[in-house]
């Protein structure tokens, strides 16, 4: 089986529409929302209760006066859904602050008598440690290369909006569906979607990361100062310094991207993801390494690069190399990784172009991507298994609906879209018509 | 800018400008969230006391949020459950009753002339169970993503998203009859 949308190649025509539409980007979801959408997102709740994004809500309706009954409508419940409040006295809030406040000064003085007991105990300790296990120690550390993993942690969760985070903590939101950022090679400026550049300053001498994170139904293209580029998928969250200094160019993963990395022979790049660290120099790879997932796969188009997965020690066990053309799949579980071939590793990069395409896939799977690509929720009848693998090319720059009536049309589905809750079951077919 | 962060870090640092800023910016709608589970004022200023020294005591060891605001909510909820639980000496194994008032119902309460429409959009509104209220609570009220919601009431995201579409069904079709009927009227006087 094999389908295709058939769509026209995408065109080269974003900087236009870029330019057309600055600050607020109206987002085309408004123009098929239901009276029940509206009322349930947090965008339209703002502008009702505080008038928040006033201008671009007027002129939505202004250009949209078919929405004007549905919105009305909308409004009349938010707003009849305000709770009222009980009032409360300065002075009870300023009592129950002094309480707080005289604990918080009895707590400081007794940490630091106890920090000081801690910290000859932890010495004791450590002593004993090195005595104990000294030559154990030594003995894999002259054995092998010694390393653990640093971990990141990500400043900020997920939430219904794309972010860049600038070192020094600093947000960005990112409109756009599919947001543009170009970071300076000076390390000090960044241009989003082709258009606003802003300037940032890294004042800690700590080197301070920037954060992309691209929640569900969005992506982000990157370019990195080093020349490396970055396209990042829905559902991802990448972090990485604004000006590469030190001896290695180390980025943090989590989720799905696609990686072109600039070539330095000198400064390896690294890629962490949760479990695992990637080493190369420069070359073509896709890495997808979703929290939900059970696999973290990486797929090399070109060049080299080494995957390296800690023991439970934190001693660098295997050192994997990967050629062109191979998919090395590390269970989370299992802890042990696969290596096969791909003919066609393209098929992992094509979402890079806003396509996506699959070969004898399960639907599971599909719909598992569309998921995260589309931000909603599909729901299987229990009783339905389906069991086809099924193979094509969807055009994600289409709207969900078209999507799924596309893909209905090869595989034996019937779906209907119910409040970013889509329900699948399996198709009827053919029912005779009694006369 | 992420200012949530910043200051929770500072907070765990033990920078007591942090507290302050933390407390007297969270203190109404803690109470306000508060007193919708336990109306008793002076048990939610208590609880909210506790949940201050607990955060204080753990310092450091304290996980990192961007959400101030939804962790001292989740955090007062449980120091609530948990101190009623320790009253009753019996374990709550069921919710308490979220009490929230709309504006509307204030209204009808106080004998307020209202509209036909209002007083039939009251009307529904009191229909409306306890979760539905705890959910429109922190969906409209606090603004808060689904997300946090579920993570809050223990729910799943889309029971959550049930609750909420089911109640503003009940709230169009009010909306809906009387706008039809008030076109009958219209007829009727031609």
């Amino acid at each position: 089986m094999f389908f295709n949308t058939l769509l026209p190649c995408p065109q080269k025509d974003k900087k236009q529409t870029l330019l057309l539409k600055y600050y607020f980007k109206v987002e085309e979801k408004y123009l098929k929302y239901s009276v029940e959408d509206f009322t349930q997102d947090l965008e339209f709740i703002k502008w009702v209760k505080r008038g928040k994004n006033k201008y671009e809500w007027e002129s939505l309706l202004h250009d949209n006066p078919d929405l004007a009954s549905k919105i009305e409508i909308a409004k009349k419940i938010v707003k009849s859904l305000q709770s009222s409040d009980l009032y409360i006295k300065e002075e009870e809030v300023n009592s129950v602050w002094r309480k707080i406040e005289e604990f918080y000064i009895s707590q400081n003085r007794r940490n630091k008598g106890l920090h000081i007991r801690k910290m000859v105990l932890r010495y004791a300790a450590v002593f004993i440690f090195l005595l104990t296990f000294g030559s154990i120690a030594s003995y894999f550390y002259f054995k092998r290369d010694y390393n653990v993993f640093p971990q990141m942690e990500f400043s900020s969760s997920f939430s219904d909006d794309a972010k860049l985070i600038l070192p020094g903590g600093e947000e960005i939101l990112l409109k756009e569906k599919q947001s543009d950022l170009e970071f300076d090679a000076s390390g000090k400026q960044v241009t989003i979607d082709k258009d606003s550049v802003i300037d940032y300053q890294v004042k800690s001498t700590k080197d301070e990361m920037a954060q992309v994170i691209i929640p569900y139904g969005k992506r982000s293209d990157i370019l990195l100062s080093d020349g490396t580029k970055v396209w990042l998928n829905a559902g991802s969250k990448l972090a990485f310094p604004s000006e590469f200094t030190k001896k290695t160019r180390e980025v943090y993963l989590e989720g799905e991207a696609y990686f072109e990395v600039a070539h330095r022979k000198e400064q390896p790049f690294i890629v962490n993801v949760n479990e695992l660290n990637i080493k190369v120099l420069g070359t073509r790879f896709d890495i997808s390494a979703y929290a939900s997932d059970n696999d973290i796969y990486t797929i090399l188009l070109e060049g080299s690069v080494s995957i390296s997965k800690p023991s439970n020690f934190g001693i660098v066990k295997n050192e994997i190399l990967l050629k062109p053309n191979q998919k090395a799949s590390f269970n989370k579980q299992t802890k042990e990784v696969l290596l096969s071939n791909e003919s066609e590793s393209d098929y992992y990069t094509a979402w890079t172009e806003g396509w996506f395409q699959f070969r004898q896939e399960n639907l599971t799977a599909v719909l598992i991507k569309l998921e995260r690509y589309y931000n909603v929720k599909f729901v299987l009848n229990p009783a339905f298994y389906p069991s086809e693998l099924i193979s094509g090319k969807l055009d994600l720059k289409e709207s969900l609906q078209e999507v799924l009536a596309a893909l209905s049309d090869v595989a034996p589905i019937d779906f209907r879209i119910n409040d970013g809750i889509v329900n699948i079951d399996k198709k009827i077919e053919n029912i005779p018509l009694r006369r | 800018m992420n200012s949530d962060y910043k200051i929770w870090e500072a907070f765990k640092d033990g920078d007591k400008s942090a507290l302050s800023s933390i407390y007297f910016k969270h203190f109404h709608s803690m109470f306000q969230y508060g007193i919708r589970i336990k109306e008793d004022p002076d048990f939610v200023k208590d609880c909210i006391h506790d949940v201050f020294l607990k955060l204080i005591k753990a310092g450091k060891r304290l996980n990192s949020t961007d959400n101030i605001r939804f962790y001292l909510f989740k955090a007062l909820k449980n120091t609530i459950y948990k101190r009623l639980e320790k009253e009753k000496k019996v374990q709550l194994t069921i919710d308490l009753n979220f009490k929230t008032s709309f504006v509307l119902e204030e209204k009808v309460l106080s004998q307020e002339k209202l509209t036909e429409h209002e007083k039939a959009l009251a009307d529904a509104l009191s229909h409306l169970s306890s979760r539905q209220r705890e959910i429109i609570y922190l969906r409209y009220e606090c603004e808060m993503d689904y997300s946090q919601i579920c993570d809050i009431m223990k729910i799943k995201n889309d029971s959550a998203r049930k609750l909420v579409f089911r109640a503003i069904k009940t709230l169009r079709r009010v909306i809906k009859v009387q706008k039809d009927t008030s076109l009958l009227l219209f007829l009727g006087i031609f």
